[in-house]
């Protein structure tokens, strides 16, 4: 048995109803209820993959999926299954951050496996108190490490300048529209969060 | 010769984040309200090369700051939120909050009082999840803040109920 298709078996199941979770629009998952956001960061943590950056995994086509799911498909990458349903290959960029992977180290160190793919993985209920702000997890508040490259900072600042000026400008009225969070969505572009075009 | 300042916020719009980092830090000292802007463009630089933690404890740093703006509470607040760190987002959402009402400008105050009724829903606070939602219009909506889902007052409100039967 491949060391894969192993480590798929000894996860718990992934209870995530995809077809209620939420939906893609404009390039960006938006999650349906703040139900659906908090399944899928149990989810995301149960199969190790990073609950913000899920979407930038390899697509996987439908045969090889149905050969990984039955254990025959040889070596591959680890696998997940997204919100929206669909599986990909874990890559680069969907890798957990480092806090959440000091997280899940501290809370599975002399677990046995069957702990491990019990119903509840360990340091599950922990890490989304954590991400709620509502434990003082030991999850690291400040791991300073190299995230994917945030293509919409220059973006909003200088969206921000310009609603800034468009606010004390009459001119501008049409720009500003009336708030600060009209504006920006009139300002951004719809990757980074501004109003879809068309 | 061009304001070295000048130079570096045109490094960054033209997406050259790692050059001017370089050339920020060979910068010769020089006063406290310089610095301050300094560090403001070491941030934007920082979340252009997605180093969100890093460019999130210059933000804090800057907060100390005298000559701190609102804009830098406001901000601090902002990625405080966008990294989870809610406790640590509060502080901050309240003092731009106090600021822009002390200063009688609202330029920052209706993303201040949605992002903190998110903190507050996040904790599982109702009621001050309401009293926040209160100084915004119905049909407010606050979508374009990169990690942070759509706020709308329904969401929130639902937000707030979930957590507090948690």
């Amino acid at each position: 048995m491949s060391y894969s298709s192993l480590k798929l078996k000894s996860r718990p199941a992934v209870v995530l109803d995809a077809a209620n979770s939420g939906g893609w629009k404009n390039g960006r998952y938006r999650f349906a209820t703040p139900e659906a956001e908090q399944a899928w960061q149990r989810a995301a943590y149960r199969q190790a993959v990073n609950a913000d950056t899920w979407h930038l995994g390899d697509e996987v086509d439908d045969a090889s999926r149905d050969a990984i799911l039955a254990g025959i498909a040889g070596p591959t990458p680890p696998m997940y299954r997204g919100p929206d349903g669909r599986y990909r290959f874990a890559n680069a960029h969907t890798i957990e951050d480092a806090a959440t992977r000091s997280h899940r180290a501290r809370y599975f160190a002399g677990k046995t496996m069957d702990q491990i793919a019990g119903a509840k993985m360990p340091g599950e209920d922990e890490y989304l108190a954590a991400i709620y702000g509502k434990s003082q997890s030991s999850v690291a508040a400040n791991d300073n490490i190299m995230r994917r490259a945030d293509d919409c900072a220059q973006e909003h600042l200088e969206c921000d300048q310009l609603c800034r000026r468009a606010k004390l400008s009459p001119d501008m009225r049409g720009i500003w529209g009336g708030s600060r969070d009209r504006c920006m969505r009139g300002c951004l572009s719809a990757a980074c969060g501004g109003n879809p075009v068309g | 010769m061009q304001d070295p300042l000048e130079e570096i916020r045109s490094l960054l719009k033209q997406r050259r984040p790692q050059e001017a980092l370089a050339a920020l830090d060979e910068l010769p000292p020089t006063d406290e309200a310089e610095l301050l802007e300094r560090q403001r463009l070491r941030v934007y630089a920082l979340e252009a090369l997605g180093m969100l933690e890093q460019a999130f404890s210059v933000r804090e740093s800057i907060t100390l700051s005298p000559h701190a703006e609102i804009y830098d509470h406001h901000s601090a607040g902002v990625d405080a939120v966008r990294l989870k760190q809610f406790d640590k987002a509060y502080p901050y959402l309240t003092r731009a909050i106090e600021l822009s009402i002390t200063e009688n400008d609202s330029y920052y105050l209706s993303v201040c009082y949605c992002l903190r009724a998110y903190v507050h829903a996040q904790r599982g606070d109702v009621p001050s999840t309401m009293q926040d939602l209160a100084h915004l219009e119905d049909d407010h909506e606050l979508g374009w803040i990169p990690n942070v889902p759509k706020l709308t007052k329904d969401y929130l409100i639902s937000l707030a109920k979930l957590r507090a039967q948690q």
